[in-house]
């Protein structure tokens, strides 16, 4: 039995379905993200978790017990906000020791607690400064403290890193998954940056329109997606109409190139079908263990450093491709015919 | 306090606990009293069924506390229970002079108060004198402080925190400490003998309305100010070669319309009732001809405060329509 | 200071730039001048002068006395209770309309009125008082008839009185506390309290710990502006009391009509003293009201 269960979860607005049969199962201790653009429904599944919003149909279990019919403050569940929430009348450590004040901790115990949450978060000194006295990413780590402080049995955050400059949100995102792996607390982390969702979660949950498409580790969303959305929200993707020339064998022509691919392809001859390739797989020139060769011209040279970022024209399409930058090689003149290898194995056939 | 009020206060008390004990049937309670007042207001209605009677108020008084004992647990009760005590508190007054402004004619409604009031010649003087002080200080008021704020905005804005203060000052110090200073400075003994003469009292009343006014007016403008960018637009008259006047009357002014007309009307409202300063320095203006009024007549200073409040509310409404409608030409642009 | 070299063709123009700078406000500084500011300090300085210009602290002494000491006493009693009621019922309706999630429909026409109410004090506002609960009003009256309970008598309320007073200015002071208090419970932010709500306290948990304390500077801060601005009202008690009423605004009135009190200068100094309490309950204001700008920003 999974240590958050979360089953056929519903969620209407007057005539507006915002979440569709929601299904998840989370194990003690795993860090799931909920991705998705706004609108998804991620935000409003995790405030059913946290009790501001009342489901209109399904469960939420958390260690057995169904916790959809008790209030917020009765649920043991800690949270950040996006706009850290921090009390402005209180300092850091009285903030910290909130919810301790609250449950009748004695003193003492309490104000060790907090200590000991300070030290976690890097501000062992700050206790005594008030929120307004402190940087953006400053207050989210002390709101991340004070949702900790009181040892909830799982933690929700929303978007927490979307109000901060783009570094200091790489670095927080990194002590967030430290500091969670530390402790072994259940997470549900929701954002739209897939970046982050990628680099921090244990199983990625990747939402769309109130429904999750796919739930999986990152790898496998990636990888493997399962819906065009998908595929299409995480990474880049270049597309490719191809024809099915042998459905059986999984044989199709892109362009003038033929190709094989892997399995079967559940189309029929003749039909016009979309396959994907992420930018990584494609090489420029020819490599081995890539036998499929694709016939282009280069379109747009972009010159960033370590890495060039080159845009070929492959049979009508704009295929976006990185290349490392090597000394000895200036990259090709836009204009240029060129080559590009691939595997088949690399192309992903989009269900439509 | 009475002996009455702290019995009924008594029994209020008995029936919240009374109701948050019986919190179950907090619904029944509602049923009932909800009954005995529609009883109570159509007292034809079964009346020798049910003993309707204002002795059988602390009886009613138990049962309202009961009420709010038991629904206790609905924020909604209590938030919807203050606003509409609240109006009741607010419309009753008005109701009141409403209803007995009507009532002149013994035993009918009418409008005779209103008719006795337009016609007294002194409701017609004071009247029109009000109004067209009204009009010297709003246009008094609009020619300094555009100008001024708009100076302040643009050349000297290490001044606005000296001036914003000023502005402040008249709602410090009272208006009858104002008016005190102006009859001892500007007396006939003094070196500006503003009060020895009708003329030069008027202009001295003129100046203490908008002395009044200043704070709002001040806000107003300053605010309409700050949501165009007064520096960009002077440059770019300037340098079509308009001069200073010109700037202000053809650009800066049409633009602050909407915060002027909100200060000039808050102005007229705060003219039209003003009193003490009106009284003291002797003018024959509204203010003290509706006190002097409501020494020696009972209706008719009903209807006048029926007047003046549906001229004050005429001012605030006006002030809405006009926000609105700036609202509207900003966005168009 | 800009190099004169670059604008030798404007020269006499430049020169005058400097001073010029400070003329557009010189109308205003005028007119603030000749008309608030030294007719203030001329009282002010009168209070300490006496009938023949020497300095004195004589009238200040003066003061003392048991008129002007009890008048001060009863406007202090009036300002603070109208002020206090005025704080709490507005505070409650504000809430109401706010944080209490009462619909749109019901808090515009509520900041609406407010806005009228505000303005609607004076000699009209009496009336309106007398007209509904004065001894012929109809309240009064609705009450005799219908109850038998006669207000002077068995509720002890009589309308020309310190306590009629205080309610006739509830009028004015509640939708004050409102339009001014509902922008600051706007600032509380929604996050407070679900991050409250998470961390295990109830509603009046919140209001308590985190709610009021940060709305305190706020609530005090009006509650000196509600009295200040009961303090120096003047119509409003003339129009009901007549000039019998010993309050000091009344009392000041009287003494500039008719010097009732034996010394013109004796007057500054009544009205010097009422400039202090005003003074200091708006510097009150002032200050809380920045202190909490910060917070909810």
């Amino acid at each position: 039995m999974a240590f958050l269960d979360i089953s056929h979860l519903e969620k209407s607005f007057g005539t507006m379905r915002v979440v569709k049969d929601f299904n998840l199962q989370i194990e003690q201790g795993e860090f799931v993200s909920l991705l998705g653009p706004s609108g998804c429904g991620k935000t409003t599944v995790l405030r059913m978790v946290a009790g501001f919003e009342a489901p209109s149909a399904g469960s939420i279990r958390i260690d057995g017990k169904d916790v959809v019919n008790l209030r917020p403050n009765q649920r043991k569940i800690g949270m950040v906000f996006q706009a850290y929430a921090l009390f402005p009348n209180l300092t850091v450590a009285q903030n910290v020791g909130f919810g301790l004040g609250i449950a009748g901790v004695p003193k003492a115990e309490a104000a060790a607690r907090v200590q000991e949450m300070l030290d976690l978060i890097g501000l062992p000194d700050l206790g005594s400064r008030y929120p307004f006295q402190l940087s953006g990413g400053q207050q989210q780590r002390v709101a991340l403290a004070r949702a900790l402080a009181v040892r909830p049995r799982v933690l929700l955050l929303d978007e927490p890193l979307s109000a901060l400059d783009a570094k200091i949100r790489v670095s927080l995102r990194t002590e967030i998954r430290e500091i969670q792996q530390r402790l072994g607390i259940t997470t549900i982390f929701v954002t739209h940056d897939q970046e982050e969702a990628l680099s921090m979660s244990d199983r990625v949950v990747v939402m769309n329109g109130g429904i999750a498409d796919q739930i999986g580790t990152p790898f496998e969303i990636y990888n493997r997606p399962t819906t065009r959305f998908v595929a299409g929200f995480v990474g880049t993707l270049n597309n490719f109409n191809a024809i099915v020339t042998d459905a059986a064998s999984g044989g199709i022509r892109i362009g003038d190139s033929v190709l094989t691919l892997p399995q079967p392809v559940n189309a029929p001859n003749g039909a016009a079908i979309t396959v994907a390739l992420r930018p990584e797989a494609a090489h420029l020139g020819r490599a081995p263990g890539r036998e499929v060769i694709l016939n282009g011209t280069i379109a747009e040279v972009h010159f960033m450093g370590s890495v060039i970022r080159i845009k070929a024209d492959v049979a009508g399409t704009m295929l976006s491709l990185d290349t490392f930058n090597r000394a000895d090689t200036p990259p090709p003149p836009v204009g240029t015919a060129t080559e590009i290898s691939v595997s088949a194995r690399d192309f992903i056939v989009l269900a439509d | 306090m009475s002996g009455l009020v702290l019995w009924g206060i008594g029994m209020l008390v008995v029936g919240v606990v009374l109701g948050r004990i019986l919190r179950p049937q907090a619904s029944i309670v509602l049923a009932a009293l909800t009954t005995l007042f529609i009883l109570f207001a159509f007292p034809g209605l079964a009346s020798d069924l049910v003993p309707i009677s204002a002795d059988f108020w602390p009886v009613y008084a138990l049962l309202l506390g009961a009420l709010i004992g038991g629904m206790a647990d609905r924020l909604s009760f209590y938030t919807w229970g203050v606003v509409i005590l609240g109006v009741i508190f607010f419309i009753l007054p008005l109701y009141g002079m409403t209803e007995f402004s009507l009532k002149m004619l013994r035993g009918i409604y009418s409008f005779e108060a209103y008719r006795v009031v337009l016609q007294d010649s002194q409701f017609q003087l004071t009247f029109s004198y009000s109004v067209i002080m009204a009009a010297f200080t709003i246009a008094f008021g609009v020619l300094l402080v555009v100008p001024t704020a708009y100076w302040v905005r643009l050349k000297t804005p290490e001044l606005r925190p000296l001036i914003e203060f000023i502005t402040l000052l008249p709602l410090v110090i009272p208006a009858i400490v104002i008016v005190f200073g102006y009859i001892r400075l500007y007396n006939t003994s003094s070196w500006l003998p503003l009060t020895g003469t009708a003329t030069g009292t008027n202009i001295l009343l003129m100046f203490g309305y908008a002395t009044l006014a200043l704070p709002y007016m001040y806000r107003a403008v300053d605010t309409g100010l700050r949501t165009i960018d007064v520096a960009t637009l002077t440059e770019a008259a300037q340098s079509l070669g308009a001069s200073w006047a010109r700037i202000i009357a053809t650009i800066i002014l049409p633009n602050v319309l909407g915060a002027v007309l909100s200060g000039a009307f808050l102005t007229f409202a705060i003219v039209i009732g003003e009193f003490t300063m009106a009284a003291l320095l002797n003018r024959p203006a509204f203010g003290p001809y509706m006190q002097l009024l409501g020494v020696n007549r009972a209706y008719e200073p009903a209807a006048l405060a029926v007047i003046a409040f549906a001229i004050t509310w005429g001012c605030m409404g006006l002030i809405q329509l006009v926000n609105r409608f700036s609202k509207h030409s900003r966005a168009a642009s | 200071m800009r190099k004169l070299s670059s604008l030798s063709a404007n020269r006499l123009s430049f020169r005058i730039n400097a001073p010029l700078r400070w003329v557009g406000v010189l109308p205003f500084f005028i007119f603030v001048g000749l008309f608030l500011i030294l007719p203030t300090l001329y009282i002010v300085v009168g209070a300490f002068r006496t009938a023949q210009g020497d300095f004195t602290f004589d009238n200040i002494i003066a003061l003392n006395s048991a008129v002007v000491r009890n008048a001060y006493w009863v406007s202090i009693k009036i300002s603070v209770m109208s002020a206090l009621i005025g704080c709490i019922v507005g505070f409650a309706m504000a809430a109401a309309i706010t944080v209490g999630g009462l619909p749109k429909s019901v808090r515009n026409p509520l900041m609406t009125f407010s806005g009228v109410a505000s303005n609607f004090a004076g000699v009209p506002l009496a009336f309106a008082f007398i007209a509904t609960i004065g001894p012929a009003g109809l309240i009064t009256l609705w009450l005799r008839t219908e109850f038998g309970i006669v207000m002077a008598r068995d509720l002890g309320f009589n309308l020309l009185s310190t306590v009629g007073l205080i309610v006739t200015y509830l009028f004015f002071q509640i939708p004050l506390m409102i339009l001014i208090i509902t922008p600051a419970l706007d600032g509380l932010k929604k996050e407070w309290r679900e991050a409250a709500a998470i961390l295990g306290a109830t509603g009046p948990q919140y209001w308590l710990k985190i709610a009021l304390p940060i709305l305190f500077p706020s609530i005090l801060g009006t509650f000196a502006l509600l009295f200040a601005n009961a303090f120096g009202a003047v119509a409003t008690a003339f129009a009901l009391t007549g000039p019998q009423l010993n309050i000091a605004p009344i009392l000041l009135f009287a003494q500039i009509r008719g010097d009732v009190l034996g010394s013109p200068n004796y007057g500054y100094a009544l009205a010097f003293g009422m400039i202090v309490i005003t003074g200091i309950a708006n510097t009150v204001y002032i200050v809380l009201r920045a202190r909490s700008e910060r917070w909810l920003k």
